[in-house]
């Protein structure tokens, strides 16, 4: 099994990452549409907004202190809703909510892109090219601001549900808690593109030197 | 090529990883010796040591009916205290604990795989043939994740069938995620790279 070049290993991930980036490109189009029928009053996002619940009720409660069953709910649920069936006509609040959600696949689309450039470089086989080091510092810097992005999302998300709905008194929503990993994983791959720099610069001296 | 020295992000990224490592072993040691005592009964079973596994969302439902209108329910997981577990399945108790600590000294071998990477690159040369190996440990590691998940959860419908059917409950297999898989195969792609690198710099040195 081939690692790098063509009908190899390197060429399957970079199928995978086309039709996500393919996607990707698909779901900003609609929303950028979407975004321009709603100053025609049509109301329509085709993604959901995240939102976590604390506790839920089954039509039987299975954790209401039955000694026969030990089962409880202690992870928030995940939940996700779509904020035009509850916006009532034209809202500022949902048109900063899809402008981030359009930040954020543009932002996702340009990490897709650089990755896809330097997936073809490895099915070329020029592992050590000028460029992928500086795509993959791209990327590490896009995959650092994850986190504060999703966060913020997150708590937009958050505001907007509890501004607009009423839940019940036995229904609690879940705060966002901030999330490091995509920070620890953006610092791993700025490694990553150091060490690529400092290879590309022994191999442009191995050239030199042949 | 020397090492990016202390004044890098690798160091940064090496005493990250150092600090998660040191936690996790003590962690580990913590759990192994919590389940010797329990299973020889010389501490009772605390409450707060569950077992999770993801339900089927059609189970689970909102009193209001006018939330349900709008709301997506993506995932839902429930705990069941180890006690019971072992009340009514002491074999599927142990077999699960057994499964649960080689998974995890499986997560703590590849994340020592990492932490070795990170200090050769600090201190050391990257390309060299032992972090080549290291990487495709961890490759293998990070590809048996979604595995090893789907396994833990089918222990738990297999034998935990009945109780679960009293309780009309449905255990998924949580999601078919491939993500873990192709990491890996990512990860697997760098060790080859490395492995070029390795070639290169081992012709410079010749060269030089």
């Amino acid at each position: 099994m081939n690692i790098l070049g063509r009908w190899s290993v390197t060429s399957f991930i970079n199928f995978i990452v086309q039709l996500a980036w393919a996607g990707v490109l698909v779901i900003l189009g609609l929303q950028v549409i979407f975004i321009a029928l709603q100053f025609w009053g049509f109301s329509f996002s085709p993604i959901g907004l995240p939102i976590n619940f604390e506790k839920a009720l089954l039509p039987r409660d299975l954790s209401a202190g039955n000694t026969e069953s030990l089962i409880t709910f202690i992870e928030p649920i995940r939940t996700s809703y779509h904020p035009a069936l509850i916006a009532d006509g034209f809202q500022w609040d949902f048109m900063a909510i899809r402008a981030v959600q359009l930040t954020g696949l543009g932002f996702l689309l340009y990490g897709l892109s650089q990755l896809k450039a330097i997936l073809r470089n490895l099915m070329i086989e020029k592992p050590f090219a000028d460029d992928n080091a500086e795509r993959l510092r791209i990327i590490a810097i896009l995959v650092m601001l994850a986190t504060p992005f999703l966060y913020g999302y997150q708590w937009l998300s958050y505001w907007f549900f509890t501004s607009n709905i009423d839940t019940p008194q036995n229904l609690q929503t879940v705060a966002p808690t901030f999330d490091i990993i995509y920070i620890v994983l953006g610092l791993i791959i700025l490694v990553l593109a150091e060490i690529f720099r400092q290879a590309s610069q022994i191999h442009e001296e191995q050239k030199l030197t042949v | 090529m020397n090492g990016f020295g202390k004044n890098s992000t690798a160091y940064i990224c090496y005493v990250i990883v150092n600090i998660v490592w040191y936690s996790a072993l003590i962690v580990g040691g913590v759990m192994v010796m919590g389940i010797i005592s329990m299973l020889f009964g010389w501490i009772h079973y605390p409450p707060e040591i569950t077992f999770s596994i993801p339900i089927s969302t059609s189970e689970v439902a909102f009193s209001s009916e006018s939330i349900s209108d709008f709301i997506t329910i993506e995932h839902a997981t429930v705990d069941i205290e180890s006690e019971y577990i072992f009340n009514r399945n002491p074999g599927l108790f142990i077999g699960l604990q057994i499964f649960v600590v080689a998974c995890f000294s499986l997560f703590l071998f590849g994340f020592h795989q990492l932490r070795m990477l990170l200090q050769s690159s600090v201190y050391q040369t990257v390309f060299t043939s032992e972090n080549i190996r290291r990487l495709k440990i961890m490759a293998f590691t990070v590809m048996a994740i979604d595995p090893l998940g789907w396994i833990y959860y089918y222990l738990f419908a297999k034998n935990f069938s009945n109780f679960i059917q009293q309780q009309d409950l449905t255990i998924t297999l949580g999601s078919f995620d491939m993500g873990s898989i192709v990491y890996g195969l990512l990860l697997y792609t760098l060790a080859a790279i490395f492995g070029k690198g390795h070639e290169m710099y081992q012709e410079l040195k010749l060269t030089v």
